[in-house]
Parts: C-alpha cells; sequence; structure tokens
C-alpha cells in the first residue's frame, strides 16, 4: 500500500500541472491576499486574516438581479443543500436537467448539472456574509428578491459561494508564463463575464455508467486493479441535524484513467414525499462518484484590471488586487453558526462557515474581541483553503478524531480505505452507521494508561491494555460494524442502556460477545450481527453463548444464509427475522426432545429443527424474503415449543408439510396469526375440543381451531352474535380497539332501536351468477366449458346494495373504497362512518363487483319528514380509478385509451344510479304520502365526477342541508340533482336510454 | 357499442341460457318418467323428446357462442 501511495503522489502531481493553472502553495501570502477593514457593524470596523470570505450583501445588490443567480455544484447539492420542491411539475429525477423552468413561479431548484446562472432557472440559495440589519444574516433566494432570516444561522442547507483576491501582479506573472488562454469569457444577455480556474474540488457527478463501474471496482473497499487510492480526504459537515455542532465526515479520493474522482454518500435535506408523488431520484445512503475538477471563479472587477490581464483595461489607477466569487456554489451543509441562541452568531468572524473555508483553527483568526465567541474547532487540516488549493498536501494515512468533535458521524470514515490508523478519544458518545464502512482494519486496541481507541491494520509494539481481533470478530459475525467497538470500548452510556440491565457491566458484556465470537470461529459459523445485535439488546446475549449449539447449522447446506450467494442483496430486515425465527424454533437449542411419554431422548432440539427448517426450505412453502413480512413481529422471548415443532414437520402427500402451509394459509388471510400460534402454541391447540349446539363434545379441524384461537386472542371476546365482525376484521389486520368500537356501535345502535334498513326491508340487486351456477351444475357437459366465459364476463357486472346497517364492514368502509370514511380515522370520514351505523336516516349505498367485493360507496341521508335524500359523494376503490392526477378526483378521457380505461366508471355510476331509483321506488310504494322528492349528491372528492356534473347542479340557495353532526363536508357547497320527482322519468333515464328492441341472433 | 347495450345483452343471454337449463331440466325429468314407465312409450314419444333435448342443447350452444363474442368484444 505504501508503494502504490508513491506512485500515486507522483501520478497526481505530474498530471494536474499539465492540464491546469493551479496554485500550489497557499503559504504565498503575496498570491491569496488578506482582506482589511470590513465594515460589519455600523461603527465598527473589523480587521481580518480571511483569505477566503462569502460576498457581502450589498456586493450583491450592487449587481443585476438576474445575475445574483447561482446553480450548484452536484457535491454541493448531496451535501445538504435544500432542495424545494414544487409539485406541479411532477417527480423528479434528481440527477437530470430541468428545462423552461419559469422562475417567476418563485421555485428554485438544485441541480447537479451545471447550468448557466444567466439563464435563470435552477438557483440555489446561498449565504452572503452580512446583512442589512444588526440582527441576522442574508441569504439570496432566487433572482428576484433577497430574504433576511433572522436567527436562521443554524440552517444548514444553504449554499456556499467562496470568494477571495489574488494579487494581480502574480496573476500577470502567472499569465506571462502559460502557453495557454488563462481566463476564458462568457457572453450573456447583453454582458460579457470573465472566469478564471484555480485549486479544484469535487464537483460534478458522474454519468450512471461511470458510477456503476467506479462502484464495482471500489467493491466494498477491496480495491480492483483499475482503481488507485490517492488517500487525499475532502471534508464536509457529517452533522446533517440543525443546532449541532459540525462533525467531520471524510470523502475520499481515487484514481481511475488518469482522471480523479471523490466516493461520497449522499444526505438530502428535506423527505421529498409531498402529494403523494412518485420521486425518483438518488435516495438517501446512496453512493455517488463525483469529479475532482478546477474551480471556476468570476472575476468580479475585470473592468478595473490592467490590460495584461484584461486588454481593454487601463495601466493607470488599475485595481492591485483581482477580486474573484466562485461561479456556483461549491459546499453545502454548514451552518452560519451552530446555535441560535449565542450572543453575536450572526457575526461573520464567529462563523463557522469562515473557519471551515480558511482551514483555520478557531483561536488563530481575529475579530472584535468584544464579540467573539471561544470555540474549539480546528480546520487547519481539513477546511477549504486546504484541501481545494494545497495539490501538494499529502495522502492521510494517519487520522485523528478532533478532540471537540464528541461524535462519527453516519459515513464519518466510508471508503476511506487510504486510511491506516484513526484514533478515536474516549470522549465520544456517539457513533452514526455504517461510519467505517469500508475501512480495513485488523485490529482495534488501547495503548496502557492510554484511553484512546486506535483503529490499525497493525499491532503496535508498545503495551495494550485492550485488543479487539476485528478479522476474527468479522469472520464471526457478517455484517460487522466497528462502531459497536467504539460504544464497547468507550463504555458508551447509550449502548449500556440499550443493552438492558441484564448486563451489570460493559466487562461482563464485552466477555459474552467476545465469547460468542470465539464459539463461532471454533465451529467455523458465522451469524450476521444484526441478529447478534438484537440478542443483545434483549438481554440473551449472555445466555445464548453459553447455551448455543450452532453445530447443526453446518448438518443442512441450505439453512446457514451466510453461506448463500445472495446473502449480501437480502435486507437487514430479511436476515434479522430469519435467524429470529431460527432462534425461536429451536435451531440453537441444547434442550433435549421429549418422546410420547415425556421422557427426554438423546436427540437435541437444535437437531430437529435445523431438519425441519430445512425441509420447510426445500418444499419451498416459503420465500426467504416472505420471512421478512411474516415473522417480523416475532418476539424473541418465546422458546422453543416442541409440540410446535412436531406439529409443522408432519408431513402429508408427496412430502408436503401440510400443517405448516395450513398456517402459512390461514396467515395469508388473518396477518399476525402464524405468530400468535407459534409463541402459545399450547393455548392454541386447547381450542380443538369444543361443545356443539348440543352440548356434545366435539373436535375441530385444525383451521377452524387456529381461527377461534386467534380471534379470541387478537379481539378478547367473541361471540356469536359478533364473530362476522372479528372474521371481517381480522382479515384487515385490524385490532381490539376496532373490534370493540365496532361492536360498540353495532350495539348502540340495536338499544336505540335503529332499524337494519331506511326501507326496513332489504334492497339488494340479484346475483345472477348463482342462476348461472345453477344453469352449470344442470346442464353439465356444455355449459361446463362456459363457466370460466361467465365468470370473465360476469366480473364486469356491477350490482348495488342498501348495505345492512348492522354489516361490520360499514365502520371500516373507508378500507373497500379508497378514502377516509373508517373509524380509525381522524378526519371527517370516520363520522361518516359512525353515521352510517348509528344513524337512523343515514345508509350506505354500495356497488359491488362480479366477486362480491364491495368497490364503491355513498353515505345516505334521507330526510323522511321533508321527503328528500343527499348522498355524500361518490367514493371508488382505486383499482377502478385510472387517469387521476389530482386529489379532488378530477380524470380525464381526451385519449382512446383513456376513454377505454374509464369504461368501468360509468358502469359503476349506472349501478348507483340504478340503486337510488330502486331505492325511490321503494320508498315511494310504502310512503305513498311522503315521496322521495329529489336527491342530490355532493360534489367535493367525487370520484364520479364527470357523470354527476352531466346533471343539473342546484343553485347554492337551494342546497339540500344535512345535519350537521353526520360531517357530510363533500355536499356543503356544491350539489348535483341526480333525481326529481317533478319529471316522471329520472334523469338517468333520459341520459341514458336502454335499447329496448335488442333481439338474439 | 354503448355501455348499457351491452350489460342488457348479458342479462338477456344469460336469462335465455337459464331458460334452456330449466328446458333441458324438465326434459331430463321427462324422460325419467318415461323409463318408469318404459314398456308404454313409444318410439315416436322418445324421439320427440330427443329431438327437443337437441334443440335445446343447439340454443345452449348458440347462447354459450354469443357470449363468447361480448367477452372477445
Amino acid at each position: 500500500m505504501k508503494q502504490r501511495m508513491n506512485i500515486t503522489k507522483m501520478i497526481v502531481s505530474t498530471k494536474i500541472q499539465n492540464n491546469y493553472h493551479l496554485i500550489n502553495k497557499i503559504e504565498e501570502d503575496e498570491f491569496f491576499l488578506k482582506r482589511n477593514k470590513i465594515k460589519i457593524l455600523e461603527d465598527d470596523d473589523l480587521s481580518t486574516t480571511d483569505k477566503i470570505w462569502l460576498p457581502t450583501l450589498r456586493e450583491v445588490k450592487d449587481t443585476e438581479k438576474n445575475e445574483r443567480l447561482k446553480a450548484a455544484t452536484d457535491f454541493a447539492v448531496i451535501n445538504n443543500l435544500d432542495q424545494i420542491y414544487n409539485s406541479n411539475f411532477g417527480g423528479m429525477n434528481f440527477f437530470k436537467e430541468i428545462e423552461n423552468l419559469n422562475p417567476d413561479l418563485g421555485v428554485n431548484y438544485s441541480t447537479n448539472t451545471y447550468v448557466e446562472p444567466m439563464i435563470g432557472t435552477n438557483t440555489v440559495d446561498y449565504w452572503t456574509r452580512d446583512s442589512e440589519d444588526c440582527d441576522s444574516v442574508d441569504i439570496i433566494s432566487g433572482n428576484v428578491y433577497e430574504k433576511a432570516f433572522k436567527g436562521w444561522v443554524i440552517e444548514n442547507s444553504f449554499g456556499i459561494v467562496p470568494a477571495l483576491a489574488i494579487d494581480a501582479q502574480t496573476l500577470i506573472s502567472e499569465i506571462i508564463k502559460s502557453n495557454d488562454d488563462f481566463i476564458f469569457h462568457k457572453k450573456a444577455n447583453q454582458s460579457e463575464k470573465h472566469f478564471l480556474k484555480i485549486g479544484e474540488y469535487p464537483q460534478t457527478r458522474v454519468n450512471n455508467e461511470l458510477n456503476e463501474l467506479l462502484e464495482t471496482l471500489y467493491n466494498d473497499g477491496n480495491l480492483k486493479e483499475d482503481l488507485v487510492c490517492t488517500g487525499r480526504l475532502f471534508t464536509t459537515n457529517g452533522e446533517f441535524k440543525k443546532e449541532r455542532d459540525f462533525l467531520s465526515k471524510q470523502n475520499p479520493e481515487f484514481i481511475y484513467n488518469g482522471k480523479r474522482y471523490v466516493r461520497a454518500i449522499t444526505h438530502y435535506y428535506k423527505s421529498l414525499e409531498e402529494e403523494g408523488l412518485n420521486i425518483n431520484n438518488a435516495a438517501n445512503d446512496e453512493v455517488c462518484w463525483f469529479e475532482v475538477e478546477p474551480l471556476s471563479f468570476e472575476i468580479k472587477n475585470y473592468g478595473k484590471l490592467p490590460p495584461q490581464i484584461n486588454p481593454n483595461g487601463k495601466t493607470e489607477n488599475s485595481d492591485k488586487e483581482v477580486v474573484l466569487e466562485a461561479e456556483r456554489a461549491v459546499l453545502s451543509g454548514l451552518p452560519f453558526y451552530k446555535s441560535i441562541t449565542a450572543l453575536n452568531c450572526n457575526l461573520w468572524q464567529n462563523s463557522l462557515i469562515r473557519c471551515f473555508l480558511n482551514s483555520a483553527k478557531r483561536d488563530t483568526l481575529d475579530g472584535n474581541e468584544k464579540y467573539n465567541i471561544q470555540e474549539s474547532w480546528d480546520f487547519s487540516n481539513s477546511g477549504f483553503l486546504y484541501q481545494a488549493f494545497d495539490l501538494s498536501r499529502d495522502a492521510t494515512k494517519e487520522y485523528i478524531v478532533p478532540f471537540n468533535e464528541k461524535g462519527l458521524a453516519e459515513n464519518a470514515f466510508a471508503g476511506c480505505v487510504g486510511i491506516e490508523k484513526i484514533i478515536v478519544h474516549s470522549e465520544i458518545a456517539s457513533v452514526g452507521k455504517n461510519a467505517f464502512s469500508g475501512c480495513k482494519f485488523n485490529y482495534a486496541y488501547k495503548l496502557k494508561g492510554d484511553e484512546n481507541l486506535v483503529f490499525s491494520r497493525e499491532l503496535p509494539k508498545e503495551e495494550t491494555s485492550i485488543v479487539y481481533d476485528l478479522k476474527n470478530i468479522s469472520k464471526a459475525l457478517s455484517g460487522f460494524d466497528y462502531s459497536f467497538i467504539v460504544k464497547l470500548a468507550n463504555k458508551n452510556l447509550q449502548l449500556m442502556n440499550s443493552f438492558s440491565s441484564m448486563f451489570n457491566s460493559f466487562d461482563k458484556l464485552q466477555k459474552s460477545f467476545l465469547h460468542l465470537v470465539d464459539v463461532l470461529n471454533y465451529q467455523n459459523i458465522s451469524l450476521p450481527f444484526i441478529f447478534v445485535e438484537k440478542l443483545m439488546s434483549f438481554g440473551l446475549l449472555e445466555h445464548f453463548e453459553k447455551n448455543c449449539d450452532v453445530r447443526f447449522l453446518k448438518s443442512e447446506d441450505d439453512i446457514d444464509l451466510t453461506k448463500r450467494k445472495n446473502y449480501n442483496n437480502l435486507s437487514a430486515k430479511t436476515k434479522l427475522n430469519y435467524y429470529k425465527f431460527m432462534y425461536v424454533l429451536g435451531c440453537f437449542s441444547r434442550e433435549k426432545l421429549l418422546d410420547k411419554n415425556g421422557v427426554e431422548t438423546q436427540i437435541l432440539i437444535a437437531q430437529k429443527a435445523t431438519s425441519v427448517l430445512s425441509q420447510i426450505l426445500k418444499s419451498k412453502a416459503i420465500t426467504i424474503s416472505e420471512f421478512d413480512s411474516i415473522f417480523d413481529k416475532l418476539s424473541f422471548d418465546t422458546k422453543p415449543n416442541q409440540d410446535f415443532l412436531k406439529f409443522i414437520s408432519i408431513q402429508g402427500k408427496n412430502k408436503k408439510l401440510v400443517n405448516f402451509e395450513l398456517l402459512l394459509k390461514l396467515n395469508k388471510a388473518y396477518p399476525g396469526l402464524f405468530i400468535e400460534v407459534m409463541t402459545n402454541f399450547d393455548k392454541a391447540k386447547s381450542f380443538r375440543k369444543t361443545l356443539d349446539e348440543n352440548g356434545l363434545p366435539k373436535t375441530l379441524q385444525w383451521d377452524e381451531t387456529f381461527k377461534r384461537f386467534f380471534f379470541q386472542k387478537r379481539f378478547n371476546y367473541v361471540s356469536q352474535g359478533n364473530q362476522d365482525i372479528a372474521e371481517i376484521f381480522a382479515n384487515n389486520g385490524l385490532d381490539y380497539k376496532h373490534f370493540n368500537e365496532t361492536v360498540f356501535l353495532r350495539n348502540k345502535a340495536k338499544l336505540n332501536k335503529v332499524k337494519e334498513h331506511i326501507l326496513k326491508k332489504p334492497l339488494k340487486e340479484k346475483v345472477m351468477l348463482e342462476n348461472i351456477e345453477n344453469i352449470k351444475e344442470q346442464t353439465r357437459n356444455i355449459i361446463s366449458e362456459s363457466k370460466g366465459l361467465i365468470d370473465d364476463l360476469y366480473a364486469k357486472y356491477f350490482t348495488y346494495e342498501m348495505l345492512s346497517k348492522f354489516d361490520p364492514c360499514n365502520s371500516i368502509i373507508g378500507l373497500y373504497t379508497s378514502c377516509c370514511a373508517t373509524i380509525k380515522n381522524t378526519l371527517y370520514g370516520a363520522d361518516i362512518a359512525a353515521a352510517t351505523v348509528i344513524a337512523k336516516d343515514v345508509q350506505n349505498i354500495v356497488v359491488r363487483n362480479g366477486k362480491g367485493d364491495i368497490i364503491a360507496k355513498g353515505a345516505m341521508y334521507v330526510n323522511i319528514r321533508k321527503g328528500y335524500a343527499v348522498i355524500n359523494d361518490f367514493e371508488l376503490n382505486q383499482n377502478y380509478r385510472k387517469n387521476e392526477i389530482e386529489r379532488s378526483g378530477k380524470y380525464y378521457t381526451e385519449t382512446e385509451s383513456q376513454k377505454k380505461s374509464e369504461y368501468e366508471r360509468e358502469q359503476i355510476f349506472e349501478t348507483f344510479m340504478r340503486g337510488i331509483n330502486a331505492f325511490v321506488e321503494e320508498w315511494d310504494k310504502s310512503h305513498p304520502k311522503n315521496p322521495i322528492k329529489q336527491v342530490n349528491v355532493g360534489n367535493g372528492y367525487n370520484r364520479l365526477k364527470l357523470q354527476c356534473e352531466r346533471f343539473e347542479k342546484a343553485k347554492s340557495s337551494q342546497l339540500l342541508k344535512v345535519p350537521l353532526s353526520y360531517c357530510f363536508e363533500d355536499a356543503e357547497f356544491e350539489q348535483f340533482i341526480l333525481y326529481k320527482r317533478k319529471e316522471k322519468e329520472s334523469s338517468y333515464e333520459d341520459n341514458h336510454k336502454a335499447n329496448k328492441n335488442f333481439e338474439i341472433d | 357499442m354503448k355501455i348499457t347495450t351491452k350489460q342488457i345483452k348479458i342479462l338477456k343471454l344469460t336469462k335465455e341460457l337459464e331458460t334452456m337449463v330449466q328446458e333441458y331440466q324438465s326434459l331430463c325429468d321427462e324422460v325419467e318418467e318415461l323409463n318408469r314407465h318404459n314398456t308404454d312409450v313409444d318410439y315416436e314419444t322418445y324421439s320427440n323428446i330427443e329431438n327437443r333435448l337437441i334443440e335445446n342443447q343447439e340454443k345452449i350452444k348458440n347462447i354459450v357462442k354469443l357470449l363468447k363474442t361480448l367477452k372477445d368484444e
């Protein structure tokens, strides 16, 4: 590795100097000018030693509005740059150019691709270093206005645009020495701008193809031939929460094909989950590779420079410095200051950004003493100035975590394969996930008398107080994370709390942990670290490592997941749940099986359980990924049950595991049933013996047994009278609270003598399938072939029904019709759902498909005294809602394919109209003196808007009223008249005349 | 084709099929009744029932054919 480093360094220095002009030494003060006398406050001048700074508000205001715009580099974007997202433009592929965006919409995007700021699209907000008032700091936002953010100093989501000044004469000598064009020019609008490239930084994300290639060559830290690690790092802020101090995150540099790239892990400021949009972008924790490129700076005072720089310039009175401002925001993720409560937190002299940009130790930066805030930041080896401009800097082989940093950020050293030693001090209180991902250390140790924890490839010569063999641990525990060692070695309080009080001391925890590693390595078995972590968190580690028997994992090829080729592709949850199932099943248990008489045999439960598991996997009754969903809630507290093990090992015809498959089938219908039976098998079994109606003993089938047990367990008290509710609710994965509430609603309705139907009798359109089934049965040979045919035609046949108020589906109808009408909802839908049960004058009219499923509904209020009805709106299962793009329910049928796909919506509406007419007819028969005069429907979130809007709209002064307590909010402001008694025939008939002359050929 | 027309067609065809099946069942009952009194039943009566069964079967086949056409639309 050392040899490689030397070669690498050579390549770096040669290549770079050939490509563009760079400044190699930042110590040359005559080149980088220090800014003097910056006015921060009205009556106080400030002397400063800054070499790099941010633009002031005044400087920005002096430019044209559209020239204030800045795009950002991709590297800046992934480091926490704010994305303000406009939902009118749909989902955005983050790494795609956005064209023709109207900035007047007030939309500000950050973008990874370079965009000419002058065009005025795709801009980012960026910091200035001051404000017009004394209390805040300003940002530039968009091209039309500035904002003053009082107290927003803690924001870490704005861009950073570095500015500096260089000595004009030194620049002139560089120009003379060089053969190439040093300054380049761009025209935009009516003006011309002038740019210079100095320094370098990771900027543009490579394309997807190269990204994938580089990541393949990176190979999880085991670099393949063509990729070389330079050992150089680019530091960013790994702390994404606000009001927290800086935490270093190192982004390592590599060489491929003569070019240099930086590997970084993404983190976005906002979770882009608005309006249910489907967002296709790089998610958090995605690896992105960025090219290291020269930094482009605009020469702000080009017009005042001498002719050696500006051919049209004058020598007399020309500027002695060249004022530069970065063309784009090159960084983000840094707050102006870490705390909002500190006095003078808005002053540039105290800013974290200032310290970082200048690669300084805080106490070396000057300022007005009166306003100083003492901080311990030290960016001398990691800040922007150092990393962007010192190209001769060495590879970082040894890294010492700064003492002022009290945590390790997520991905702090991810990919830093060039670092040979990391020294972590004992004050580290938190370790972010994947902090050491890709790092290859062999040991972690503490020297005697030293509390620092050292990660290293080699053991030291000095005496140590503790050594952790990381290779051994990683071998025994797949996916092992070094962060655990940090917590263990530092006796981290958080670790203690999460790993329960079963361990009285860290020493005990450590001992158990290391003993388990030895056991596993001795047996040449590996367990997922995530599983062992869980055992620790439940206080089971000690018992496990003392009593586990892992031998039998070797006896069956397929059950050891860590040996599978696709193991790394499995999610952490799948691995955990699979091993959890193994644990509860008994695959590690040293206990002995009992025979029929309860006498111990010589066979261990572990042996039997691993054999059964192997049979389960071979039978393909369940896939590995299904362990995730079925056993996610399985508790570690459960002890292996021998009877359950024997029960699921029973084989039927063709060696099928009939009982195991039965449980899987029941679990599909009643999610959670498998776990309940597995963890309470003795109780579940007891439901098998029961009494029939005559009080005589009877034995239930296993499926009925488990169902009854499950309902009882889930809903506490299930009787004959509410068995139907239990069945349906278990099917929908609902819990006892919903069950109890629905039972209460139905009992309340019965107590108040609310009739089951407003019409006082059922009204349900006859399902003809039954007749057809009769015909098929009867007509045997000929019509048996037509069975499938009829089913297909019938699936599109919808029927209406006035749903019985005592039907359990009323209180959860929203689950069927994809709306808020469920009693567990926090919106008005819950009130409507309750009213359809307990209110004597509200009932649901529903539409079922050919399979009998409810797919649409309208809650109908009937004003008996005045003789009218109001339907709140029509709700529709989302499988029947195509071409919708707005939440209001509007959908489009412009193209032929859109019309075709909305065919079913028309049919469903026709069905509702049949139902309404049938209701009116039946009502009028039984209430001749008080017939229904009008039926309106609300148009709020109506899913059959297009159909309803064909009818007459009720005038706003004549809207039909509904009692407020029913919360018919969709019918509050707009209603359409579906039926009016004045016309003999209903509007339905007028609009849709049937073909009465149809004849069969 | 209009929405309601198709629905009405489906309804009519399935009702026709139902009628045909009932007719078929009646015919089967008739045959059973005839079989019970077979010594007294002449050929013509059996033939008549057979023709009616065939005719019934043809009608059922026709209906199934029409249902297939509707399905393919």
